[in-house]
């Protein structure tokens, strides 16, 4: 039990460097050596490194191990406190430590335009304001924070809502950093709902998840959902089953435009 | 749900005049133990018709918290006008929100307020479990954390060095702690000087009193830039609960006599250390 995190005046020094012309160097050779000063030892909280601990290289083309990733990652550190799991200071460490290898292949910086490789850094290496915004960037971070807030003890699967969550990108940009998704029982509700209903998501998920969304932020506008039960989430929900069912990718609907014009002229 | 801007589809007690009366919280006093987070209220609504809902078991008291940074957002319903809730101390960092409503426990299918705008007369609504009544308005406070010993400088406050040779020192609010930034040359000299803690006390009348009434003057001009930051936080903190700082007047004409307050007098610290090492000894008035 005894983790290293950076200290914080070494975090601000590592992002003022990179504004140097040699600035990127650390990230595009990989180099995770760190002076041993520059460094807080936290006796409460797990080391990651010490058993050995590695995340899932991504499989290129499209198979990122996030799921896979995020489950182990989670297990590994599930004694880890939501305030602890705030601090700035150990999600660098761990993006420029244990973990500099794997997101250096799940985020290659070579990629970038050489103009957005700093912005570039600073969003995915870095966690500047710890919470939900953050899970849209940094990997790490949404590995801890998606299963904690998915977890379900009571399930045969604890994680069944975790991987319903990490099926699909909609989920981890939208519906965690949003702000009803920041209510436990609404995120559930939300998750249990596709599960529970995969005929109806078995096209054009992400659209029907997206009308759901919007459904659920107009009616929070007058009605406290936070003070609603899951079941009761779930069955206002299932209200709009005709409407979901309808819901088509406006990119269908424009492609099918498209060719229809196409065929016209 | 921030409804105060909004005009919902039928009145609701607390949102513009929709309806007569009163919807307020008394308190809320916050306890912060190791392990536990207490919120303590009371609930004082005046309107009979509500309170006629709430004894029939058809509305509920909820108080709404919310913490962004650890992701915490629930709701606590209760039908007594009191009411303690007791959170897990882990779950909440740095500025909580806390916002109170009225709702609707059932359905309540012919609501019509008597004591409603005119506006309304003659109108009928149907209204959901969940639907508000009354809305309370919000309030905050910091989940105080053994990192955040707010009466520490250290806690809101850093000094570094910057990368320019010598010139004025600069402060920069965009960061968790305020951080005053010297030349190389100044860092040099205040390193050397600052082992001998002798200097602490001029130190402060030097360096963190400007810096201080310069952050305290953003923080009441500019909120929306800084209020998700530590120090922000910890100033509000002090604001909110310092009993040095609760009856002074937070406006920025203020802020110079406020950064000294937050200081507890440095000025009078610094003359005094200055006494010190001129070694003037007896009443100073006299020595002059």
């Amino acid at each position: 039990m005894t983790q290293r995190i950076f200290k914080n005046a070494y975090v601000e020094k590592l992002k003022t460097a990179l504004a140097g012309p040699r600035g990127l160097d650390r990230y595009l050779s990989g180099d995770v050596e760190h002076p041993e000063l520059e460094m807080w030892i936290k006796r409460d909280l797990k080391d990651v490194s010490a058993s050995g601990f590695t995340l899932k290289d991504p499989e290129l083309p499209g198979k990122t191990n996030d799921l896979e990733n995020a489950i182990a990652f989670y297990e590994e550190l599930k004694n880890m406190t939501p305030t602890q799991a705030t601090d700035h200071r150990l999600w660098a460490y761990y993006c420029h430590g244990p973990f500099m290898e794997f997101l250096r292949k799940r985020r290659p910086i070579e990629k970038q335009e050489e103009k957005q490789r700093v912005r570039f850094v600073l969003d995915h290496w870095f966690v500047e304001n710890p919470g939900p915004a953050a899970f849209k960037s940094n990997d790490i971070f949404l590995f801890w924070w998606g299963p904690y807030i998915t977890y379900d003890k009571d399930r045969e699967d604890p994680f069944e809502l975790t991987r319903e969550l990490f099926s699909m990108l909609d989920y981890t940009r939208h519906l965690l950093p949003g702000y009803q998704g920041r209510s436990r029982q609404f995120t559930h509700a939300v998750l249990e709902f596709v599960i529970e209903n995969d005929g109806l998501f078995s096209k054009n998920k992400e659209a029907k998840v997206r009308f759901i969304m919007r459904k659920l932020n107009f009616i929070a506008g007058y009605r406290a959902l936070a003070t609603l039960s899951k079941q009761d989430i779930k069955d206002l929900i299932g209200k709009y089953r005709d409407e979901i069912s309808s819901t088509v990718d406006p990119d269908v609907i424009r492609r099918a435009e498209r060719e229809k014009a196409e065929t016209a002229g | 749900m921030k409804i105060a801007n909004l005009s919902l589809p039928y009145p609701v007690l607390g949102v513009h005049d929709d309806i007569a009366g009163k919807y307020e919280i008394s308190g809320p006093d916050v306890t912060t133990k190791s392990d536990k987070t207490e919120i303590s209220l009371a609930h004082v609504l005046r309107n009979h018709e509500i309170q006629a809902l709430l004894e029939s078991g058809k509305a509920e008291f909820v108080t709404h918290v919310h913490c962004m940074k650890s992701a915490f957002r629930q709701c606590f319903r209760t039908s007594s006008l009191t009411q303690t809730i007791s959170i897990n101390s882990d779950e909440l960092r740095d500025k909580v929100e806390l916002e109170f409503f009225i709702i609707a426990s059932q359905t309540i299918a012919d609501y019509r307020p008597q004591s409603a705008h005119d506006d309304y007369s003659g109108f009928t609504f149907e209204l959901t479990p969940g639907d508000v009544l009354a809305y309370g308005g919000t309030t905050n406070f910091v989940a105080h954390k053994q990192w955040m010993a707010s009466e520490a400088v250290g806690s809101f406050m850093v000094l570094e060095e910057g990368d320019w040779k010598n010139g004025p020192m600069k402060v920069i609010l965009e960061r968790d702690k305020i951080a005053i930034v010297l030349s190389r040359e100044d860092f040099k000299r205040y390193k050397a000087l600052s082992p001998a803690r002798q200097f602490d006390r001029i130190f402060h009348s030097a360096l963190v009193l400007p810096a201080l009434i310069y952050a305290v003057t953003q923080m009441l001009s500019a909120k929306e830039s800084y209020e998700d930051r530590k120090w922000y936080q910890v100033l509000e903190d002090r604001k909110t609960n310092d009993p040095e700082l609760i009856n002074e007047t937070w406006e920025v004409g203020n802020a110079p006599v406020i950064a000294q307050k937050l200081l507890s007098g440095p000025l009078d610290r610094t003359l005094s250390a200055l006494v010190d090492i001129a070694g003037i000894s007896g009443p100073v008035s006299q020595a002059q």
